[in-house]
């Protein structure tokens, strides 16, 4: 039964008449996956978007579109009888879908309703000697991974978490189709979102491009001041692990990790952070990793390109000095 | 309001660590305790039922030990608890779980809400809600921060999505999954523990239950771990060791040369 399922499909998110950029890092991972198998890459799309055809420019051979502007996954019922219906109509091998917050509304359900496994934010995905997918993320806590299988169900899924897969380079010359599905749904209505109030985030770890966090290397709370200080000279904003999240010093907005929020951003500073799993895979997707601790083998020194061994009660203040001396001669030069 | 409240026991991530030589996990004396999203579903289901009065039920999955578990939440102010322990559920995955769950909760019946944590911090998959949810046929809603009111069979809470706060209305039978943000779990009294002592927990097998026995543990289980592995990162690390001052000059140096200063 196995082979009658073929391809990789990939669950497009849409906001606001909008593909969320999860859509294009999952089809540039679809379509690595699908270079092993030289199947098919579809992507899912239900909702109402703008242009369909996008999905094209980021690798996907077929674009499988519902267009029904009243289906959301904030009506889950709803929104997973129709993925069935394409799951069972097109009969993916491998179902991808994003570990965003409406991601992970839709996922499990449309995986209990095929009664087949899925894998929680994956880090990695990769095609074995067999054909399957073998899906990797972190376990026991996030302190070691976990490569994982799902043998004899199909579809086999995964989600990944935004920022951890690299889109491919938008090309409009890419060849696909749109193929428009007409599904019959049975609306509900048993949920309905009243009011969407945004509210105002004190932090945007996610789109940052200088993250500078702290760890348990921190004594108390106040001593945060020193990563805050840095942040703001770099213009940059402040992270923290999860013991100090944990510890109730600041809000989980500012929480770096696999629990928190996966970043990627240019510059990230960790400092006094020993690199657990759980916080090093949220950080896969830094360009240059500094970090600063007193522990020579600490774990966090295998993922930064700049380390510094030294206390950072001795460290970081000398180097907030220094900096806030070069921005008074910067700001002197600039307003003489 | 009839509630169901998932509970799950968890290791203290706090004491989880990996022996350094070999490389594995450290299970051994860790402290055992209630998964701490858990702990803001048993509070929202207590708030619910001050205002609306009912009955909260506490259901886990999980070797005997699991018990502590639910001893601590009905100290809390939970009514019954119930633990679903045989050892044909062992090694279940979510699919299996929520499965399980599931045939537990069709058996207490008559429930209006059932709820349960945004995720366990051992699994950290924040997947068995919306999959149990589907094996009820109810419609679900995760990362609920507060309710507002409960009115003609629904339920008004709100849920955090990102940047957006979401107020939702949710037609009753349902399932939640809570965050935190809005509640504050309530710490057990001397009097709420002596409570406790006394309510009988109930236990039930596979067969109890009436699983189709092909659907729980290992065996019901689509998924298979292959292997468990600490990672190796290939980057390789430029060390600066020495005297602070120096190491300060040394770090600004690094900045600049990367164009940040």
């Amino acid at each position: 039964m196995r082979s009658k399922w073929f391809g990789v499909a990939v669950v497009a998110e849409v906001r606001e008449g909008k593909f969320h950029r999860s859509t294009w890092e999952l089809l540039g991972k679809a379509y690595e996956l699908n270079s092993k198998l030289g199947e098919c890459v579809y992507c899912f799309v239900v909702g109402k978007v703008s242009d369909p055809k996008e999905p094209i420019y980021y690798g996907a051979n077929k674009v499988v579109y519902v267009e029904d502007p009243e289906l959301s996954p904030m009506r889950p019922r709803e929104y997973v009888e129709v993925l069935k219906e394409l799951v069972l109509k097109y009969r993916p091998s491998i179902v991808l879908g994003p570990a965003t917050l409406y991601g992970r509304h839709i996922m499990p359900r449309l995986a209990a309703k095929l009664r087949t496994g899925i894998t929680a934010d994956c880090t990695d995905l990769d095609i074995d000697e067999e054909g399957n997918l073998v899906q990797i993320r972190p376990a026991s806590t996030g302190l070691v991974m976990a490569k994982i299988v799902t043998p004899k169900h199909r579809p086999q899924m995964a989600t990944v978490r935004p920022g951890i897969m690299k889109p491919l380079p938008r090309d409009e010359s890419r060849g696909g189709e749109v193929i428009r599905e007409e599904v019959k749904v049975r609306y509900y209505g048993d949920v309905e979102v009243i009011e969407k109030v945004r509210y105002e985030t004190k932090v945007s770890l996610a789109e940052a491009g200088i993250i500078v966090s702290a760890g348990r290397g921190f004594r108390k709370p106040e001593d945060l001041w020193m990563a805050k200080k840095l942040a703001e000279l770099l213009g940059g904003v402040m992270g923290v692990s999860r013991p100090l999240v944990d510890a109730g010093w600041v809000s989980r907005d500012y929480q770096v990790g696999f629990s928190g929020t996966a970043v990627s951003p240019r510059l990230y500073i960790a400092i006094g952070i020993s690199g657990s799993v759980q916080h090093v895979t949220g950080i896969r997707g830094a360009k240059t990793v500094i970090a600063v601790n007193k522990d020579p083998n600490a774990p966090i020194f295998n993922v930064a390109q700049y380390g510094f061994v030294a206390d950072l009660y001795d460290l970081i203040p000398k180097v907030i000095d220094i900096l806030s001396k070069l921005r008074r001669t910067k700001a002197a030069h600039q307003n003489p | 309001m009839r509630m169901i409240v998932l509970v799950k026991q968890v290791p203290d991530p706090q004491h989880i660590k990996i022996d350094p030589k070999t490389g594995f996990v450290v299970r051994t004396g860790v402290p055992l305790i209630v998964n701490p999203f858990d702990l803001y579903a048993v509070e929202l289901a207590l708030r619910i039922k001050s205002e609306y009065d009912g009955e909260i039920i506490a259901v886990s999955m999980g070797p005997p030990s699991a018990e502590e578990a639910l001893r601590e939440v009905l100290a809390m102010g939970v009514d019954k608890a119930i633990l679903l322990t045989d050892r044909r559920m062992a090694g279940a995955d979510t699919l299996a779980t929520s499965y399980t769950l599931s045939m537990a909760i069709k058996k207490v019946g008559g429930f209006d809400l059932v709820l349960a944590g945004e995720k366990t911090v051992d699994g950290d998959t924040g997947h068995i809600g919306p999959e149990v949810a589907e094996f009820l046929g109810i419609p679900h809603v995760c990362y609920v921060s507060n309710y507002e009111g409960v009115r003609e069979g629904y339920i008004y809470v709100r849920a955090r999505y990102d940047d957006y706060l979401l107020r939702l209305k949710v037609k009753l039978p349902a399932l939640l999954t809570v965050t935190r943000g809005e509640l504050r779990p309530r710490i057990p009294t001397i009097l709420g523990r002596l409570r406790a002592s006394k309510i009988p927990i109930t236990k039930w097998n596979a067969d109890d239950i009436e699983c189709d026995i092909s659907r729980i543990g290992l065996q019901g289980s689509p998924t298979r771990v292959l292997e468990v592995f600490t990672p190796r990162y290939g980057r390789k690390c430029k060390m600066f060791y020495g005297d602070p001052k120096e190491l300060a000059k040394k770090f600004i140096d690094v900045l600049k040369e990367l164009g940040f200063v």
